[in-house]
């Protein structure tokens, strides 16, 4: 197996003043921009015509209307007679899209596979039916529950392992915190959106009366809002990593990659009967605690190498179970460890430094490859205002559905 | 109504629904006769999950069971909700239901209880209730569980 790097990213803005013109873009618009954005990326040039495969991402079912869109975006990317794997994993797409894109570059198939995410929601008009489904289908979907009831539910478990005070401190932490890193990342859509509450401002309000343990309502309507699922797309080039020199002078590795699946239906990940699953329930995320294990083994790294992540921070359930998942923060203290602040950029574990998944606007196909976009950023120390200290090895993990499947992978810059 | 026919009018044929009907009606699973495994909803595909075998054969699970999680969608929900599935009133409940086989069921709904009463721990029972009309206008049944102290 070679070694395979990244030498080019492209992304489309998810701001305010980019996606006011979204209304004249179709998903086409949005890969192109990304793919070509990605080859004027390389450092020394690169010319399209050297792709020699691509694979594509997008969330699934309901957000693009396109029956096998594989040949159009080789057409529209002017790539023609190149193929294309299409694939749909909602959340988890562009991670899928890498996994398959490492393997093709490793084994010696392809020396220049383009990997792109992309969609486009907004052209749907019926989405509150439509809203990314994502689910096992005939047992919940089919029974009126979309990916956010689901969440939902998810969430009130996580209300059961960690208390309320314990929830709501994370989210006051982590929801400020996401302001802070998208008011200093010009492509984010919080770009420019003032926070309008602090933490401390917040866990002052928590409870409904003292010592009640209740939540009171006014910290959900003041808990800072998230933007809308944007529409977009990134893109990235993957190459041996023996060609790299070619391309750039700063190549980014892909050293560990895996992808997992648990059951898309959340009763059955409350127990699963195989080994893998079943010490988990469905707040546990399995799939991705498997997957991180797994691309940390690949790349031979472990948590103490890891400087940064960028991980699914759906506003409601994930977040403690991604961040534990990293296996950075002490077994079974991730929720602490978010508290006190150890994602925030001069943390252990700076994570989701673009503004989050959600923070930097989450078109759910691209959110893998846009958290490789800002991976690669971050390693190149182009960050600006949010750039950590120390980018040399990063985790990005991902979730589909309601913690149905799970991507990871390990970048390393050197 | 236009007086032209509508362009992608999609309907899905009952066929699918009924496909389900000793699930939804029944709460019919699998248990495999291999390894002994039960697995809600039922395997149809055929083949166990753990063991890999084929050898399953339908499980009728008790209707009985406990909620242990719980929360209200209401008007004032976050988000929009699906459409259709109001039937018995614009607040659902919804919950994760363990079984007393000690399989789970979920997300499923909670009827004939008003939020305030409905608690994680509660002992529930399922009945069928109307789930929503399904695109052809036909209803559509399934299983919803209600208190059952």
């Amino acid at each position: 197996m070679r070694r395979v790097a990244i030498v080019g990213v492209g992304v489309t803005p998810r701001n305010n003043e980019y996606l006011k013109d979204s209304d004249r873009k179709s998903w086409r618009n949005y890969i192109v921009e990304a793919a070509y954005s990605a080859f004027a990326d390389v450092e020394k040039g690169f010319d399209p015509r050297d792709i020699q495969y691509i694979v594509a991402g997008y969330h699934g079912e309901a957000t693009v209307e396109a029956g096998g869109a594989g040949p159009v975006i080789s057409d529209i990317l002017g790539l023609h007679p190149v193929g294309v794997t299409l694939l749909s994993a909602n959340c988890s797409s562009a991670g899928v899209c890498t996994n398959e894109a490492v393997g093709m570059v490793g084994s010696g198939l392809y020396d220049r596979v383009l990997v792109i995410g992309f969609d486009k929601h907004s052209d749907l008009y019926s989405r509150a039916d439509k809203r990314a489904i994502c689910t096992d289908v005939d047992f919940d979907y089919n029974f009126g529950y979309d990916h956010l009831h689901e969440h939902a539910i998810l969430a009130q478990l996580d209300f059961q392992r960690y208390g309320a005070k314990t929830v709501l401190g994370v989210q006051a932490t982590y929801r400020t915190q996401m302001y802070w890193y998208g008011n200093r990342n010009p492509n984010s859509a919080l770009y420019g959106v003032p926070c309008p509450v602090t933490k401390e401002e917040l866990m002052d309000i928590w409870e409904l009366s003292p010592g009640s343990g209740k939540v009171n309502p006014e910290f959900w309507r003041k808990l800072p809002p998230l933007p809308n699922v944007t529409d977009g797309a990134s893109a990235f080039i993957v190459v041996p990593a023996e060609h790299a020199s070619q391309y750039t002078d700063s190549p980014v590795y892909i050293d560990g990659v895996s992808y997992k699946c648990g059951s898309h239906l959340i009763s059955n990940n409350m127990y699963y009967p195989v080994p893998e699953l079943a010490q988990y329930n469905a707040v546990d995320f399995a799939a991705t605690r498997a997957a991180v294990e797994e691309a940390y083994k690949m790349a031979k790294v472990e948590p103490k190498d890891i400087d940064f992540a960028q991980v699914y921070e759906n506003p409601f359930g994930p977040l403690v179970t991604m961040i534990e998942a990293t296996g950075v923060p002490p077994k079974g203290q991730a929720a602490q460890f978010i508290i006190d602040g150890q994602t925030a950029v001069d943390g252990r574990l700076p994570t989701g430094t673009d503004g989050g998944r959600f923070g930097f606007g989450a078109p759910s196909g691209p959110d893998v490859s846009d958290a490789v976009y800002e991976a690669v950023i971050q390693m190149r120390e182009k960050a600006g205002d949010r750039q950590i200290p120390k980018a040399d090895v990063c985790l990005i993990s991902c979730m589909q559905g309601p913690m149905a499947s799970s991507p990871a992978m390990v970048l390393r810059r050197y | 109504m236009f007086p032209e026919p509508l362009y992608r009018h999609g309907v899905y044929r009952t066929t699918k629904m009924w496909r389900q009907r000793k699930e939804r009606y029944r709460l019919l699973g699998s248990r495999c006769n291999n390894c002994g495994q039960l697995w809600w909803p039922r395997r149809s595909a055929g083949i166990c999950g753990k063991c890999n075998s084929d050898k399953l054969e339908d499980f009728e699970f008790s209707h009985e069971g406990e909620a242990i999680a719980c929360f209200a969608e209401a008007r004032n929900f976050p988000f929009d909700p699906l459409h259709g599935y109001e039937v018995y009133g614009d607040t659902r409940i919804h919950a994760m239901i363990k079984l007393k086989e000690g399989v789970y069921v979920g997300p499923t709904e909670i009827v004939d209880c008003t939020p305030a009463q409905a608690k994680e721990g509660m002992k529930v029972k399922m009945v069928t209730r109307k789930l929503r009309r399904e695109s052809n206008g036909n209803w559509m049944y399934g299983y919803m569980w209600i208190p059952a102290e």
